[in-house]
């Protein structure tokens, strides 16, 4: 039995001899071109979610943490502290 | 010849650079025939082509100012679009549904060998097989077969290792062959 690549490189080599249907497209290009890589708001979505990202990072986080410190001294209070409070 | 036309290539880069469309589409017309023939590796709907030549050109502008004179425009360009073409691949390759069986495929070649195939069946044809596999198989064996690029050709446009695409190669024709075996190749 032959080798089905065999097969498969007669096929490509037929196929190489097509030529696509031209298409023109500069216009096109041109016109895309002139449209703003970003819209404004696509940056306005992102200062957004970037300032959030940093108000949680700032404040959330580290109130969150007192939070569970505070809950959990006052679930373990057999733990006394240097002035006995 | 080759030194006229890296000249007004150049002379459009230039122009390009400084925001000069003009110039900009003067190099699209110029290489839009190369590019075409290429991409129409990558789809058979013209309307995706459309859109994946303007990519290729528009991905171009906006690294013109990384361009390096040594090498061909033209090498430039093909190695953006063999990117195109398999960032497409990947993309689609999620949301395709596979259409016709492998069977009906071999049936079909073998009731009509590639020899007497007019090219664009061929083309149709080799474009429906490489279809099933991967897109980084794909993407070897398209620049392979379509284009008839070597190992290093392939590692340049696809910014692949030497050794990385001569292993991609050997196992995506593997697995054509294990595909085609199974499909009940008998010729």
């Amino acid at each position: 039995m032959n080798d089905p690549l065999d097969l498969v490189d007669r096929l490509a080599a037929r196929a190489r001899q097509h030529s696509a249907e031209p298409l023109y497209v500069a216009d096109d290009v041109v016109r895309q071109l002139r449209k703003p890589e970003r819209g404004p708001l696509v940056w306005v979505t992102v200062c957004a979610v970037v300032a959030t990202v940093l108000v949680f990072a700032l404040v959330g986080v580290p109130r969150t943490e007192a939070d569970r410190l505070g809950t959990f001294f006052q679930a373990a209070n057999f733990i006394r502290t240097e002035g006995g409070l | 010849m080759q030194s006229d036309a890296h000249d007004t290539d150049w002379h459009d880069i230039e122009g390009s650079l400084h925001g000069d469309e003009v110039a900009y589409a003067r190099l699209v017309r110029r290489y839009e025939p190369a590019i075409v023939q290429q991409m129409a590796h990558y789809t058979k709907d013209r309307g995706v082509l459309r859109e994946l030549v303007q990519e290729v050109f528009v991905e171009a502008y906006r690294g013109l100012p990384r361009y390096r004179p040594e090498a061909p425009l033209l090498h430039w360009l093909r190695r953006i679009a063999s990117r195109v073409g398999y960032r497409y691949w990947k993309v689609q390759r999620r949301e395709r549904e596979r259409t016709v069986p492998l069977e009906e495929w071999h049936e079909r070649i073998v009731a009509r060998p590639p020899e007497i195939e007019e090219p664009l069946e061929a083309a149709e044809m080799l474009y429906d097989l490489l279809e099933r596999l991967q897109p980084k198989d794909r993407a070897v064996l398209t620049l392979m077969y379509f284009e008839e690029c070597d190992v290093r050709m392939i590692a340049e446009r696809m910014g692949w290792s030497l050794t990385l695409v001569k292993v991609r190669a050997f196992r995506a024709r593997q697995r054509l062959r294990t595909m085609l075996q199974e499909a009940g190749y008998r010729r």
